[in-house]
């Protein structure tokens, strides 16, 4: 009987999700996002339109937008610690009132990640929180001392 | 799309369109809202996604709103591919009751269409994770 092994790894704080995702090359990253959220979200943080360029992230290209992929490994990995992997996409594709409603995932790839980088965190952070195993994450700063939830926006981006 | 020097869209509320070749079909991921301002971008997606034979696969399972103009650009592909368009919605959301109200064909799935691909490493194998198989996650 085969038994198969997950590429992703957890990890077991904040600092380790951080270490790990700013310091293995950014192929393995690649390679444990798409493992971790599936080759369409991928592409979806990514900024590009088809899985195919993902696939190539992972032998011979470079992303155009490595330290987003990066950040968003880093947030992966600061959920999944805490919660299951199904629920960790789940939270990238949900609508997250911490980010105007927006998800995280489309977040990601339609703003800045400076714009955005400390919301994304702190929703997370919140998140794992509540789903986590009790004080998990006893290094997590407060919701608002990360910067708080991104600015409620109208439809029409005025508001 | 407009986008910055980063890559990311000048509009922050601009909706992703993500395909996919599979080996029975072409697939059109669409997330986010689907509003006028991304109409023709959509047409766009769809247009590129058209191959001669090949069955067309819109999942609008993460889909969160639809507007009229983009039902009726899938109203016009339908006319023009036939049974090789198929639209996929999440069973019970948003996009399911505009498409129940206006009867445009399509088809419920209970749960997002797409299955992400992993990486799987079986025990005992060795060599470059880049030789290792994708496929479909359980």
């Amino acid at each position: 009987m085969s038994q198969e092994e997950p590429l992703f790894r957890s990890v077991s704080s904040e600092v380790d999700a951080h270490n790990r995702a700013m310091s293995i090359p950014i192929t393995e990253v690649v390679r444990e996002l798409v493992d971790l959220l599936g080759a369409t979200t991928v592409a979806v943080i990514g900024g590009v339109g088809e899985t195919r360029a993902v696939q190539r992230w992972m032998t011979d290209r470079e992303p155009q937008r490595p330290h987003v992929l990066r950040f968003a490994l880093q947030v992966g990995m600061t959920i999944a610690s805490s919660a299951d992997r199904e629920i960790a996409r789940a939270w990238f594709h949900g609508s997250n009132p911490a980010l105007s409603d927006q998800s995280p995932m489309l977040v990601l790839r339609n703003q800045p990640l400076h714009d955005v980088q400390a919301a994304v965190l702190a929703a997370a952070r919140a998140f794992s929180r509540r789903v986590g195993p009790g004080a998990s994450h006893p290094q997590s700063r407060d919701e608002s001392a990360a910067g708080g939830p991104l600015e409620p926006r109208t439809r029409d981006g005025v508001g | 799309m407009e986008t910055d020097f980063f890559g990311a869209s000048k509009n922050d509320r601009a909706p992703a369109f993500v395909s996919e070749g599979r080996a029975d079909a072409e697939v059109l991921h669409v997330f986010g809202e689907l509003d006028f301002a991304a109409v023709s971008e959509f047409e766009s997606a769809l247009a590129c996604n058209v191959s001669l034979g090949r069955v067309l696969v819109v999942d609008l399972t993460p889909c969160s709103y639809i507007e009229a103009s983009a039902l009726g650009v899938l109203v016009r592909a339908r006319a023009a591919l036939g049974d090789l368009l198929r639209v996929e919605v999440a069973q019970g959301g948003i996009v399911h009751r505009v498409f129940e109200i206006a009867k445009v064909p399509h088809e419920v799935v209970f749960e997002a269409a797409y299955r992400p691909l992993r990486l799987v490493r079986r025990a005992g194998q060795s060599g470059p994770a880049d030789s290792l198989p994708l496929r479909a996650a359980e």
